[in-house]
């Protein structure tokens, strides 16, 4: 297939939010620019399928350690494809939705949006340390901006809170790779794993690093902002926070501990600590969401749980060396099921807001009489969240289960069992609503169709996915 | 065109789910146009491949899912049997529904859901190895829980929480013992006879063997509603009567039946199950079932209950066929896997037809219906004598088998308990039939339109007929006996 310059994938989405910002015919705009970016980035994950060699690319053609570096490869070009179908979703989404709800937001929405966007791209194409903290802070400025879009006094707060926390994990990263980057004078992720290798002694940097991922990517000690964030805002900016913001930390993650760290006694500690709080953050991320009486509060505290998975997994990425490629099928594929099923989620949560103006969940509209593909969409994405077949879901349980059997790691993988069927728990109160019958005419409100049908795509996509997954799984093990 | 044979057989109903899905609720007709279509052309396609792989063409579709694991689907004549038992009574069920559904709401998502648990009922029926067989197992509880729930009153939001707790949990048992299968020996296809590495393999580690192979047998009961896994089945009753007669009397209770003989006689093998002694502890535990499950029967009142308490028992009459060493046995577990579903179906659309003429629910309303719905109790009729056992019926043949096979294999015990078993079920079965043709009913019988509209009475007709047709001809042209011997004969070596 014929290369193409990676730069187009960052620069596409920054000239939309520019455009968007200034031009009057911003809903089109939008609609164009986010149709590019996604077929770029499917381009990008054909791209990855078919040539077998990672891609290279110095911005200007000035090679590290000076100049800035892109890299494509399996993993990152899978992921790529994960931003721009969910993305494309959300924007067709929020092309209804700022039509009939919060009206005055919808050019702000639009702006931050494809930052957003940018950011995410450019943070799955960097490779070395700075630029990829470059990236990070992108992510989170505009997050915290998407959180406070609303307006509202509770928008507000949570955005502050989201906002302090953010700027403390930037600081932990910083005072991490500035260690780095004065003991080895560098700082992309294939020198430094090289000269880690010869001295390991200042692989305490790791650890401020490590601290700082774990509160970007709201693990458990670190988890308590990301309910009030996630929840309080507008469903389409919720549903690109919790299931694509969150999960770049998570990423790095998996970079450093399968291509950078060496072997370490320290980090095998480090690892069982991480697998720890990880499998705390299942449990007690889903017992939180069993007790959430409102459905946006639930969905938030359902990705705590959730995001605990990948961290569950973190010896595994330490021991898993012989068996890399199915790390990385299996910790991908959760990150994809997980976006799309959650995205969809949040996005028919925003049409039961939009139908009963409120967001308990007792209040949720009878959606399996009134509006089949809201209930189609809530169903496939509830399913993909438990790991029921033949989701994507399923998939990357399967793997992962499979995977720390093979290792050794019978606990985690009883976790992991133990996790889906908490995971049931929560998503059955949704679905049982969806069929309770409200008496009142009130909630025959149509909704918007654009507004049903994105969310019933994205949860049909996570769950019809999983039937495909030979085809994504070979892409994942490129490079 | 085979391989297109073997897709369309999966996609005929799923694109009619999908269809219908998109249809207004309004269209009415062309709804069950669409349904009637997919079914009918089913049956042509199953037609023509039960004429294909009698000639020996056997096909298969398979790519991979996992490194290690396909999805694959293949036609065997094992397959073919589920297959054509389930379109056929499908399509019954179908034009059914269409009648007893006539003016109710919510119809275009019962019929999506009902299509689409028909696709994951075809899907286990042609699974090729028991990771695709997982997928749509489980597809399987997803698609009919709506279904359960469709009358979205509280009672049945319960039952649909019971019936997805069981189901989960049985699903995530299936998926561990799964997951340790493919670890161990990596290979989880259904082979006849028995799948050579997992012989190999077990001759190896009997423990984990044993473990595995309880472990998939449990998750599999609770589907097929075995002894302590049972109570989802008798909630479920709550879903309407076409629910009731064609996915907990055929479909979904017996893909669990169904996956235990895939899982004794393809994945373990025959030979493996009998020398490790397998089946022995089972084999009582769904003896227990059956007497349990006839002796429940005969308390309920409420007509329907007694009719899931009878299929508790009747599904253990198959797994009991299945674990019973011999041939004879498993010629009698497939045949009551054929015929149990015809007069089940039959009992279910029956009641179904009371309760919507005449409101009757429970035994004691009974009285006198029966010569005011003279058709439909005679079809009530003729089917609860063949699952009693009386000869000329269907069900007749099948206890013959099941009794000569458990003699054959010299466990005497078995031979009483299906004889208990059929005493029972004529204590339960015969008094609503009594009740219902010779009770003395307060009002009586005026005008002439007595019976409900003809939409609902023709299936259960239709399948009492073939109650009595496959008892008096059992080597009869359509007559499922003379394939379930070749089955059978494939599956010990003959």
């Amino acid at each position: 297939m014929i290369s193409f310059d990676l730069g187009y994938l960052i620069v596409l989405p920054l000239l939309a939010s520019i455009f968007s910002l200034i031009s009057p015919i911003r809903v089109y705009i939008a609609l164009a620019f986010s149709l590019l970016s996604f077929l770029l980035s499917v381009y990008s994950f054909l791209y990855t399928l078919r040539d077998n060699t990672p891609l290279y690319q110095w911005i200007g053609g000035w090679t590290p350690p000076l100049g800035i570096g892109l890299r494509l490869d399996g993993l990152s070009g899978f992921f790529l494809l994960m931003i721009g179908i969910v993305s494309l979703f959300v924007a067709l989404y929020s092309i209804s939705f700022f039509n009939v709800e919060y009206k005055r937001q919808g050019r702000f929405f639009w702006f931050f949006f494809f930052f957003l966007w940018a950011g995410l791209n450019a943070f799955f194409l960097s490779e070395d340390l700075f630029n990829l903290y470059v990236a990070l802070e992108v992510l989170s400025l505009t997050a915290v901006i998407l959180v406070a879009l609303p307006g509202y006094k509770k928008a507000i707060k949570a955005s502050l809170n989201y906002l302090f926390l953010s700027i403390l994990a930037s600081m932990f990263y910083l005072l991490g790779i500035a260690m780095l980057y004065a003991n080895y004078g560098v700082l992309s992720m294939s020198l430094l794993s090289q000269k880690l290798s010869d001295t390991q002694e200042f692989i305490y940097a790791l650890f401020p690093i490590t601290i700082a991922l774990a509160i970007k990517s709201a693990l458990l000690p670190f988890h308590f902002w990301l309910p009030p964030a996630h929840s309080s805002t507008v469903a389409p900016a919720s549903a690109l926070l919790s299931s694509l913001v969150i999960k770049p930390p998570a990423y790095l993650m998996l970079r450093l501990w399968m291509e950078v760290l060496p072997k370490d006694k320290s980090l095998e500690y480090l690892s069982i600590v991480l697998s720890i709080m990880g499998a705390l953050a299942i449990f007690i991320g889903s017992y939180y969401a069993i007790r959430q009486k409102t459905i946006k509060r639930l969905l938030a505290y359902s990705t705590v749980a959730q995001m605990g998975y990948l961290f569950i997994m973190v010896p595994l990425y330490y021991h898993g060396e012989i068996l890399k490629e199915a790390v990385l099928q299996a910790f991908a594929l959760q990150v994809f099921s997980h976006a799309l099923a959650k995205a969809s989620m949040f996005l028919s949560s925003g049409n039961a807001i939009y139908v009963a103006k409120r967001d308990e969940l007792s209040y949720m509209p009878g959606f399996a009489h009134s509006h089949p593909f809201t209930f189609f969409a809530l169903f496939f994405s509830g399913a993909t969240l438990i790991g029921l077949p033949l989701s994507a879901g399923f998939v990357a349980k399967f793997l992962f289960l499979e995977l720390s059997i093979k290792l050794g790691f019978f606990l985690h993988g009883g976790i992991m069992l133990l996790g889906s069927l908490l995971a049931s728990l929560y998503v059955y109160p949704i679905w049982k609503e969806c069929f309770s019958s409200h008496p009142t005419k009130f909630y025959d409100k149509p909704i918007p169709q654009l507004m049903e049908i994105s969310a019933f795509l994205l949860g049909f996509l996570a769950f019809s996915s999983g039937m495909i997954t030979g085809f994504l799984l070979e892409g994942i093990a490129r490079g | 065109m085979e391989k297109l044979a073997v897709l369309s057989l999966l996609l005929s109903s799923f694109f009619a789910s999908i269809i219908i899905s998109l249809l207004k609720e309004e269209r009415v007709f062309l709804r069950s146009l669409v349904n009637v279509v997919a079914a009918v052309y089913k049956l042509f396609v199953i037609s023509y491949l039960i004429w294909s792989v009698y000639k020996g063409i056997t096909f298969e579709i398979r790519y991979p899912i996992v490194p290690f694991a396909d999805f694959y689907l293949r036609i065997d004549p094992l397959a073919l049997l589920f297959v054509s038992l389930s379109s056929f009574l499908w399509l019954l069920t179908t034009i059914y529904a269409i009648g007893y559904l006539e003016g109710s709401p919510n119809r275009r998502r019962f019929f999506t859901f009902f299509n689409l648990a028909v696709t994951s009922t075809m899907g286990i029926a042609l699974a090729g190895n028991i990771f695709t067989f997982f997928l749509f197992y489980e597809l399987l509880t997803l698609s009919t829980y709506p279904l359960v729930v469709h009358r979205s009153t509280s009672k049945a939001l319960k039952a649909g929480g019971i019936y997805l707790l069981y189901t989960i949990l049985g699903g995530s048992l299936f998926m561990l013992c799964l997951v340790l299968l493919y670890v161990f020996v990596g290979d989880g296809n259904f082979y006849t006879g028995g799948n050579p590495k997992v012989k190999n393999w077990a001759m190896e580690n009997s423990l984990m063997a044993k473990l595995l192979f309880y472990g998939f047998f449990f998750a599999m009961a609770v589907k097929s509603a075995v002894f302590p896994l049972h109570q989802w089945l008798t909630k479920a009753m709550v879903a309407p009567a076409p629910v009731s007669a064609l996915l907990h009397a055929v479909a979904v209770v017996k893909a669990g039946a169904f996956g235990i003989v895939r899982l004794v006689y393809e994945l373990y093998g025959v030979d493996l199950v009998q020398s490790m002694n397998l089946w022995q502890p089972l084999a009582y535990l769904t003896a227990f079932t059956i007497l349990f499950g006839s002796s429940m029967a005969i308390f309920q009142e409420e007509l329907k209950k007694r009719l899931a308490y009878s299929t508790i028992s009747h599904i253990s009459y198959i797994i009991l066929g299945v674990l019973l060493p011999g041939q004879l046995s498993t010629m009698g577990a497939l045949l009551h896997l054929v015929n149990h579903g015809i007069m089940k179906i039959t009992l279910f659309m029956c009641l179904g037809n009371y309760a919507e003429k005449y409101d009757v629910h429970k035994f004691k309303e009974l009285d006198g219906v029966g010569r005011r719905m003279p058709l439909t109790t005679l079809a009530f009729t003729i089917a609860s004598l063949g699952l009693i056992g009386v000869p000329m019926t269907a069900g007749y043949l099948t206890k013959k088998y099941l009794e000569a096979g458990a003699k054959s294999a010299g466990e005497e015990w078995a031979v009483y308990v299906f004889y208990i078993s059929s005493i029972l079920s004529t204590l339960y079965l015969i008094p609503i039939v009594f009740k219902a043709w010779f009770g003395k009913s307060k009002e009586e019988v005026k005008g002439r339109k007595l019976e409900v509209n003809p939409l609902m009475l023709i299936p259960p007709l239709i399948t009492a007929f073939l109650t009595l047709f496959f008892g008096i001809f059992p080597e009869g042209p359509i007559s499922p006996l003379k394939w379930i011997r070749y089955i059978a004969s494939r599956e010990y070596g003959g």
